[in-house]
């Protein structure tokens, strides 16, 4: 397609090559978990048995904060936050804006957690970070997100990190597209009576050519979220209100309306919720409450993204009258082009956009990644194969790399289903990851590289495959349970599971290579 | 609705295409055809859909589209190409 | 002579190349960027300048980087990087020191 001088196609294959060699094998990481990651929650409601999807919000709940707030000091009555816990329960977060020392704004409150039957299940005081704090029954979830947007690396460096390999495979993408001369004349074929060097190379640039306008977009796309964690959003603010949080805040979240010490009994929440309902189409997930309890008090409330729009939308009111008072930007107080590429930026790195079929796409699009990663990588060395013999122990990082960092992970989600019942899950399933890692490590100077890749696949299926096993066994909801709550979800990832370990499997049934003594694949997955 | 349309249509020409494609039939020792106005009319019709639901202002549904155009495309050529191999390892 | 494996005839012109589409890149695309927000409009909700220039971080690296990459005169390339560092770098210190 491109025909670039000589000189400069053998520049850009040398870059498209070291860029994919030096970072290809922590960035299929990245991918490998992002691909995870599409589906989170999924997977977190899956892990913690959570079969009911409801929103708290479907419930009354205006006498709740009524009563809520008649136990809660009043400095933190500032605002209030209504949402839904991951079991389920309707949880109020009071919490007032405090000037420390330093001139930096914090937040502080309280923080209850009321079951369906209106009683008080938890209730801690704090920061936001504190009262939120880690979820034992996400930790599976956690596991492989925080992999995905910073490879467990403290912020801001696992962001910075994250963000270079985006650049990197934002530069594989653009450059790939500079060295194919026939970009579109070869995405059919892939040449297998020659050489296994023209095959995976056909291989690699089939998949690549496929999937390249969502290689660039997700690449990009990360990267834009990894640096505006890290140091972006700061840095900005820095230049643009040259210093001054609070201008900075208030022109993110929008300017609050001035407090008012008149007390109002204000609008019955219910009856907002209702309104909105009615305006969105759909049930409410999360609430929030400025100023509450004076005659200035605004309420917004959050809807989930529906089909055909690109982001969630956010529906205010008057909190004294429950007037109507229009729809909020996803971010600022206006609309503004920037706010709506932010939010489309954000729907096509999650794909979260078209509920499970725009999900099931990305799912796709983060294997093809993968597929693209590791074949690139593979053919790189294979062509070095002859004359640089040094590089042997690359060759063989790489197949411990691909299969041993989803084994790894599942090894997390068996430690994570041994100690659910303990409540140990924040801890051992990090261990469980490591512990996987070391073992898998450990093994990799005992075995030839096949022998590897026979093991590694050995044990990742028996994981996969003790997965929903374990989790019927401690105490997760069974199949009966996820019908009758109507819950498809839950069967499906079992399913999935299940079938993915057998695919991944069946290449080792009947092969001849395949003489793994048994206890070996045990001690590499302690799944059974 | 519209976006399982516009995806059905783009895949069938892309099938078309894939089926026909001199190179990868070469590869298979067949005879080598040109450009021929068939082959022209299902690149136009596998990126047409495309362009329309551009067209209407319809972006996620542009992105399904080309998502799922992408992934399918791939394990589409993945499929066609084991099948032949899989046929002459028979012959 | 012999061509490197990046396409460069000589070693000098390689290590150039690499110090141009590096360390250059990188800084004139920070310094670059840092100042966008003082020139991008505002926009209704006095936000977009930050927002399109948070945007704009992974491109601009990625064009500097691929421009530095394929041009042919060096000189060129590292005339126009020193001249975007250079002007955007003035634009920074005038917004810190507040004489503008």
């Amino acid at each position: 397609m491109f025909a670039l001088p000589k000189v400069e196609n053998k520049r850009m294959i040398a870059v498209h090559g070291w860029s994919g060699i030096v970072l290809g094998l922590i960035l299929y990481v990245v991918i490998l978990t992002g691909m995870l990651a599409v589906f989170a929650e999924e997977i977190g409601d899956w892990s913690s048995g959570k079969v009911d999807h409801s929103s708290a919000l479907s419930n009354p709940v205006d006498s709740i904060v009524t009563d809520l707030a008649a136990q809660t000091s009043d400095e933190y009555k500032d605002e209030v936050g209504l949402s839904t816990t991951s079991a389920g329960n309707l949880s109020v977060f009071f919490h007032g804006h405090f000037t420390e020392d330093g001139g930096s704004i914090t937040e502080r409150g309280v923080r209850y957690e009321v079951d369906g039957e209106g009683e008080i299940v938890k209730q801690i005081e704090g920061s936001p970070q504190e009262v939120f704090g880690e979820d034992a029954t996400r930790a599976l979830e956690d596991l492989f997100v925080d992999l995905h947007i910073r490879l467990h690396i403290p912020s801001p460096w696992g962001e910075i990190v994250t963000g270079i390999l985006g650049l990197a495979m934002m530069v594989a993408a653009v450059t790939g597209i500079l060295i194919h001369r026939h970009l579109f004349r070869d995405i059919f074929t892939i040449r297998r009576k020659t050489n296994e060097i023209v095959a995976e190379r056909d291989r690699h640039s089939v998949a690549g050519t496929w999937s390249l306008p969502f290689t660039f977009i997700l690449a990009f796309t990360g990267s834009f979220f990894s640096f505006t964690i890290a140091f972006g959003l700061p840095a900005m603010a820095m230049v643009a209100f040259q210093g001054d949080q609070e201008a900075m805040i208030e022109a993110v979240v929008g300017a609050p309306p001035e407090a008012s010490d008149t007390k109002a009994t204000g609008a019955n929440l219910d009856s907002i919720l209702q309104a909105s309902r009615e305006v969105a189409g759909s049930e409410p997930l999360f609430m929030n409450i400025i100023h509450y309890g004076s005659d200035v008090a605004q309420v917004n409330v959050g809807h989930a993204v529906e089909d055909g729009d690109f982001f969630r939308r956010t529906f205010g009111f008057d909190g004294a009258t429950g007037e109507f008072t229009g729809e909020k930007p996803l971010v600022g107080s206006e609309p503004s082009a920037g706010a709506n590429l932010v939010g489309i930026i954000g729907a096509l790195h999650f794909g979260n956009f078209a509920g499970i079929l725009s999900r099931a796409i990305w799912f796709g699009l983060g294997f093809a990644s993968c597929y693209v990663t590791l074949t690139g990588i593979r053919m790189w060395l294979r062509r070095r194969r002859e004359e640089q013999t040094q590089l042997r122990w690359l060759e063989k990082l790489t197949t411990t790399i691909a299969w041993g960092t989803p084994l790894s992970i599942a090894v997390g989600g068996v430690a994570f289903f041994l100690t659910l019942p303990l409540g140990l899950t924040v801890e051992w399933t990090m261990y469980g990851f490591l512990i996987g890692a070391g073992v898998i490590l450990a093994f990799v100077p005992l075995l030839t590289e096949q022998r590897l890749a026979d093991v590694l696949r050995a044990a990742l299926a028996l994981c996969l495959i003790g997965l929903p096993a374990l989790r019927l066994a401690f105490g997760g909801p069974g199949w009966p349970d996820a019908f009758a709550a109507g819950d498809a979800m839950l069967i499906a990832i079992d399913i999935a599971v299940v079938v993915s370990a057998l695919v991944i499997a069946y290449p080792l049934y009947g092969s001849r290579r395949f003489s793994i003594p048994h206890n070996k694949a045990v001690v590499a997955g302690p799944a059974e | 609705m519209i976006v399982l349309v516009t995806i059905a249509v783009s895949l069938s020409a892309i099938a078309f295409l894939g089926w026909v494609d001199p190179k990868r039939r070469r590869v298979d020792s067949a005879d080598l055809s040109g450009q021929s106005i068939p082959k022209r009319v299902a690149i136009v019709v596998s990126c047409l859909p495309g362009v329309v639901l551009v067209a209407l202002g319809e972006w996620p549904e542009f992105f399904l589209w080309t998502g799922s155009v992408s992934v399918a495309g791939w394990a589409f050529v993945v499929w066609l190409n084991a099948i032949e191999q899989s046929s002459q390892r028979e012959n | 002579m012999a061509t490197g494996a990046d396409g460069e005839t000589h070693r000098g012109a390689i290590v150039a190349r690499w110090l141009i589409a590096g360390p250059l890149v990188l800084v004139t695309t920070l310094v670059t960027w840092v100042v966008m927000p003082l020139w991008v409009p505002k926009g209704p909700s006095g936000l977009d300048n930050i927002l399109l220039s948070l945007v704009a971080l992974p491109l601009i690296w990625a064009v500097l980087f691929h421009y530095a990459l394929l041009e042919r005169l060096q000189w060129r390339s590292a005339l126009i990087l020193f001249a975007l560092l250079v002007s955007h770098g003035v634009a920074l210190y005038f917004n810190f020191t507040g004489a503008v």
